[in-house]
């Protein structure tokens, strides 16, 4: 984990990270400088210490959620954005069913699920500082991929309830199309598109993930975007009925699905690659046979075998190997080597048995 | 990684030396083939086995779930009636469900790459988040019918037809359940059965070879641990074979004969306590959602039926139905969170194993110890062992392995040992 050194670690957006200018998103990362000195084989904090084992307790962050839930600048706009889509879909549930419209029942629904996503996502980046627990021998920073992926379901089935609401249009073949609608579709693009502005570093399809927190964030950025595509479709779509150009509503709700499955998709790779436990990203698999390469070119070496790597969350990646060691070999010198190829490659955490032939 | 992956087709003969200096506590502590016990293609029989018996489950409830669809879809037609297409469109949903699963037992069967080195079986897991989070999207959606039904004061809501169409629901539900939650030994939710490995089984023809095996120790047991070279005797066994003495083996793994043992061996595998695999699993719940909302719905519509001023029953019915709904997935959320945050599993209790190591000779501290699970039945651990200066590291790696595997069941574990 963390030694106490690599906690001044690099800053992968070079100093300008306040404003979350990713402009720089794709420069290449360098070889973490910052930990060539700290010790190979720190004894670091592990997180269940002997002898007296801390008790295991739940994650604390519902006690001082509110206090978390501002404690960074994307988690204090994304509460206000929370806030307002709560508000908004409160109130367009409450008009509806006092009107008995149901089309702004369906769309308050809608909003509501998005707002349950966006506070897992708020929970996740408040819980994702926990320290390590016992239980949780490697944090709770998963919980950042895990928001983003739920996002990502979540859009991919968006995507598909528009596709069918689309079908539905294209079967009816009259255009029920609610003009009170256009009100509230104007006000949820309002809302959405300022949403948009607050993360508008992650409005992009295709992103580096550097750090965990890139994940969740991109993931509220494409779900306030595919919510305004959406109103904007909707809007469209009411102005050509209105122009008198049939099957508007089929074609601008179609248009508005494959939008939507193409903006996420992306995400949804990424965010379930991780899950999968895939190998990290940012490191080519040709390095990893190069360092093995290296490693058996050893002279006390005689094979490597089971290596195996995997990615924490986006810039953390964690690995274990069995190196078989000649015998009467300085075991301890081969896995200070190892280490340090692997360190190179920006795996801190790696875990080396040697067995001795 | 391609190198050495390609370099260890093989991994018997690396054994035989070791098995002959081992102390035999442990057998090996290398795990056999080059992708161990996750991907070996020879292991992977009870794997596929289990994952062929799902499969079939789940295929032949795809099939009925599709005739009962088209049935009401055609009788919803002819009918003229939307709530009767509703719910095919209900049933449909338990067809996606249920081609989720199918997807997902069959892609965690997929071999490692090297982008994947630990297999594909996380698709699993992530097979069942989609499937729980289709469940609820579903509450939602039906929170959102009642709603507009009760907003619809155009009276056209039959109650009748509500409680005729459920009923039949209801009961494709309950034949869908029965079948899906067949080998039910007791209590669901149980995703993660021991979390010890089965993925042990090896080819018949290995275990040909005398060597050490690694066997799964206990593997279907309670509290019996084999330590050294005892022979276990396990609760369910149909042939516990003689010829063990020779051979240090610690216990006959039911599937070592599988060429002729087809019959005798489900039936051990029905008589030991069954883990249901998690996504024939999360299948069952969507079933069982779908069954307690079918009633929910007859209730309303009984009470539609009955005094059709009575609608505000429909929706708070609803409500404490998709409520109950939620409450059923609550368990297998935790555990699907549980693996995919890599947290210790909740049957492994890591102080006690902490202890259990810093109290073998030799050792002086533990650190960074990380236990963690591919999926509900695989368990890998990691951690450092600082040792004392003049110990030997080969026997104390020996004794911390074989400790792991016979006390908790864990076979993949990578061991670093420092001295201090």
């Amino acid at each position: 984990m963390d030694t106490p050194t690599a906690k001044v670690a690099w800053n992968a957006n070079y100093g300008v990270v306040s404003s979350g200018d990713r402009r720089l998103a794709f420069s290449r990362q360098l070889s973490s400088n910052a930990t060539a000195n700290t010790p190979r084989l720190a004894r670091s904090d592990s997180s269940i210490t002997m002898p007296m084992p801390p008790l295991y307790q739940g994650p604390k962050p519902s006690r001082k959620l509110l206090r978390l839930a501002t404690a960074s600048r994307p988690m204090r706009r994304l509460a206000l954005l929370l806030a307002l889509n709560v508000a908004y879909s409160a109130t367009e549930l409450a008009i509806g069913l006092f009107t008995g419209r149901v089309g702004l029942v369906s769309d308050a629904f809608h909003l509501t699920f998005g707002c349950g996503l966006l506070t897992f996502s708020l929970f996740a980046m408040a819980a994702s500082r926990t320290k390590p627990d016992n239980m949780y021998t490697y944090g709770y920073k998963r919980l950042e991929v895990l928001a983003a992926f739920t996002n990502a379901v979540f859009l991919l089935f968006l995507s598909f309830s528009l596709a069918v609401e689309a079908l539905h249009a294209f079967m009816q073949d009259e255009s029920e199309h609610k003009h009170y609608l256009i009100v509230s579709a104007v006000t949820n693009l309002s809302v959405n598109l300022l949403g948009v502005w607050f993360f508008r570093s992650y409005a992009r399809v295709n992103i580096v993930y550097r750090n965990a927190e890139d994940m969740n964030y991109h993931s509220v950025c494409l779900h306030v975007l595919a919510d305004s595509i959406r109103s904007a479709g909707l809007i469209l779509a009411s102005w050509f009925l209105s122009l008198g150009i049939e099957n508007a509503e089929v074609l601008c709700l179609g248009i508005v699905s494959v939008a939507v499955f193409m903006l996420v998709l992306p995400l949804f790779k990424a965010a379930g690659n991780i899950l999968l436990q895939i190998a990290p990203g940012n490191v080519p698999p040709s390095a990893f046979a190069k360092c093995s390469r290296q490693i058996t070119a050893c002279e006390d070496v005689s094979e490597v075998w089971q290596g195996r790597f995997w990615e924490l969350v986006p810039g953390q990646a964690v690995g274990s190997l069995s190196i078989r060691v000649k015998s009467g070999a300085d075991d301890q010198a081969v896995l200070e080597y190892a280490h340090g190829l692997y360190q190179d490659l920006g795996i801190q955490d790696l875990t080396v048995q040697t067995d001795e032939s | 990684m391609e190198s050495h992956h390609s370099s260890h087709p093989q991994i018997a003969e690396v054994k035989m030396d070791i098995a002959s200096s081992a102390s035999g506590a442990a057998g090996n502590k290398v795990c056999r083939g080059a992708a161990c016990d996750f991907s070996d293609s020879s292991n992977t029989s009870k794997d596929a086995k289990e994952r062929s018996a799902s499969m079939r489950k789940l295929i032949i409830a795809v099939i009925l779930c599709i005739i009962f669809m088209t049935v009401e879809v055609v009788g919803g037609i002819k009918a003229n009636s939307l709530a009767i297409l509703t719910d095919a469109a209900h049933l449909l949903s338990d067809v996606a469900a249920f081609a989720i699963s199918l997807f997902s037992l069959w892609a965690a069967g997929w071999e490692a790459t090297p982008q994947q080195s630990y297999g594909f079986f996380r698709i699993e897991i992530l097979g069942a988040l989609v499937s729980i989070q289709l469940i609820w999207l579903l509450a939602g959606i039906l929170v959102y019918e009642a709603i507009v039904r009760l907003i619809n004061e155009s009276g056209e809501v039959q109650g009748s037809l509500m409680f005729a169409v459920s009923a039949f629901g209801l009961f494709v539900n309950i034949i869908m359940a029965v079948m899906l939650g067949h080998d039910h030994g007791h209590g669901h939710g149980h995703g993660h059965g021991h979390g010890h490995s089965h993925d042990h089984s090896h080819g018949d023809s290995d275990d040909d070879h005398s060597h050490h095996e690694e066997q799964e120790q206990g593997h279907v047991h309670r509290h019996e641990h084999s330590h050294g070279s005892s022979i276990t005797v396990t609760t369910v066994n149909h042939h516990n074979h003689p010829s063990t003495g020779q051979h240090h083996d610690v216990e006959e793994s039911l599937l070592k004969h599988e060429d002729g043992c087809e019959g005798t061996q489900s039936a051990a595998k029905a008589a030991k306590k069954p883990r249901r695999n998690i996504n024939v699993h999360s299948a069952y719940l969507h079933v069982l959602g779908d069954s307690i909302q079918s009633v929910g719905v007859m209730i309303g519509g009984a009470v539609i039926w009955y005094k059709p001023e009575w609608k505000i029953i429909d929706l708070i019915c609803t409500l404490i139905f998709s409520v109950v709904v939620l409450f059923t997935t609550i368990r297998m959320l935790r555990n699907i969170l549980e693996v995919l945050m890599e947290s210790t599993p909740r049957e492994i209790d890591a102080t006690r194993l902490e202890r259990g190591l810093c109290e073998m000779e030799g050792v002086v501290a533990v650190h960074e110890l990380h236990i963690w699970a591919i999926t509900v039945g695989k368990v890998l651990l990691a951690c450092h062992v600082t040792i004392a200066r003049e110990a030997d590291a080969d026997q104390i790696l020996d004794k911390v392995i074989g400790y792991i595997k016979t006390e908790y069941n864990i076979s993949h574990v990578t061991i670093q040992i420092e001295r201090e």
